[in-house]
């Protein structure tokens, strides 16, 4: 596959619960994510990314899952419950106003950067402006967690389902952490050699 | 376990996702994909079994079809996904050809609703599925047909988001794979799926729920 080509006005960057529950040493689901996190370097891997992405120019959305409520949480009066979300709610993860419901310190959003509603359950667009803010700002193209190695899964088993069997039917481009990095540098490099086309 | 669902014919939809001759019948452009996971399930027979337990008990059978290919899809699209693409290069499902037909046993019959045509792998975007099942009551969607880790698991995913209650049937579903058959039904499945039952499970619950009245 060759490296595809993200125009900084058409780009934008999906940044998905970056959470300390989720990635961060202590947080309740990390012990979840831990070795194959590790393994790929996921979060060094997301930094790296969100960094090159705001060098270059390239938008940065955030779609944070629901933060839990508690007792309060309007998931107690739900007829039907998903079992991810009963786990969630159970363990009270993402709890609003806690350490866990908070993004990880360097994942924390700049000003300027998009930060969709929470998301229920899985989908960042199921009930959200997330594809709202996407097309008022423009963007026609996404750079996902489907950089390879910047996702991470409770299983290797899982890894695999969603990065062999799944993510080819419907992703573009699948990129490790450095093809995604290069084709955003080459993303600066050619809008300013745009720009200086345009005045010389 | 523990307790099946109840299955009440006012509240409860049986989804039939693709039933496309070039899916499931011998002869379609699809069918040596699913063909091996097919015969082993029995396929064929269980959705005959499932389709005619909701029809006898009352349930509303809801077709929900991939688009039908016609000269011109996505030539002039942006960005096509790798599976329209491919679709596209083999004319499948074509619309006016007997591939894009439904399979002989499974045709639309007085009172089935057919949603839409979705155009790429889940039945709820950019169709009125959502809104045909509101209309009607339906709270309850069970899921069959094809395949496993596309069109079905991304039409059930987007249920639960929308608010259904949602229910996988092991056998009445297919895949090119056996290990895309276990993500579908063994991996991502129980993260959200209200019900994963086998065709036997799920016809006895509708019986169950019909013997109640």
């Amino acid at each position: 596959m060759s490296t595809p080509v993200f125009e900084k006005d058409l780009t934008g960057l999906l940044v998905v619960d970056p959470y300390n529950d989720f990635i961060s040493e202590g947080g309740i689901l990390w012990p979840l994510v831990k070795e194959i996190a590790e393994a790929v370097h996921c979060v060094p891997n997301m930094l790296a990314i969100l960094l090159a992405a705001r060098a270059a120019g390239v938008r940065v959305f955030f779609a944070p899952h629901h933060r839990d409520r508690g007792r309060e949480d309007e998931v107690e009066g739900w007829k039907y419950i998903a079992p991810i979300q009963k786990f969630g709610h159970e363990r009270r993860i993402f709890g609003a106003g806690t350490w866990g419901g908070t993004f990880r310190e360097e994942f924390t959003p700049l000003p300027g950067e998009v930060v969709a509603q929470e998301h229920w359950c899985s989908s960042g667009f199921a009930n959200t402006d997330l594809d709202l803010q996407l097309k008022k700002h423009g963007i026609h193209k996404l750079i996902v967690t489907l950089v390879k190695d910047a996702i991470a899964s409770y299983r290797w088993e899982e890894m695999q389902a969603t990065l062999e069997l799944n993510l080819p039917n419907y992703a573009t481009s699948i990129l490790s952490a450095a093809d995604t990095i290069a084709a955003l540098e080459h993303t600066t490099v050619d809008f300013d050699a745009r720009n200086h086309a345009r005045a010389p | 376990m523990t307790e099946t669902t109840t299955y009440d014919p006012k509240t409860t939809a049986v989804l039939c996702v693709d039933f496309y001759n070039d899916f499931l019948s011998e002869g379609g452009k699809l069918w040596p994909w699913v063909k091996e996971i097919a015969e082993e399930v029995g396929l064929l027979d269980n959705l005959r079994s499932i389709v005619r337990t909701a029809r006898e008990a009352g349930i509303s059978v809801y077709h929900v079809p991939h688009h039908r290919w016609e000269p011109g899809d996505y030539v002039k699209w942006k960005y096509p996904s790798p599976y329209q693409l491919g679709g596209a290069e083999r004319q499948i499902f074509a619309k006016g050809t007997w591939g894009g037909t439904f399979h002989d046993d499974f045709q639309v019959q007085p009172g089935d609703i057919v949603a839409r045509e979705h155009w790429a792998s889940s039945g709820f975007p950019n169709t009125d599925l959502d809104h045909q099942l509101k209309r009607y009551g339906k709270e309850k969607i069970i899921m069959t047909g094809l395949l496993a880790n596309t069109c079905l698991e991304a039409t059930a995913r987007i249920g639960m988001e929308l608010g259904y209650h949602v229910t996988l049937v092991r056998d009445a579903t297919s895949a090119r794979s056996h290990e895309a058959l276990h993500a579908a039904l063994d991996i991502d499945g129980p993260t959200y799926a209200h019900e994963i039952l086998t065709t036997a499970e799920l016809v006895a619950a509708i019986k169950k729920a019909r013997s109640r009245d």
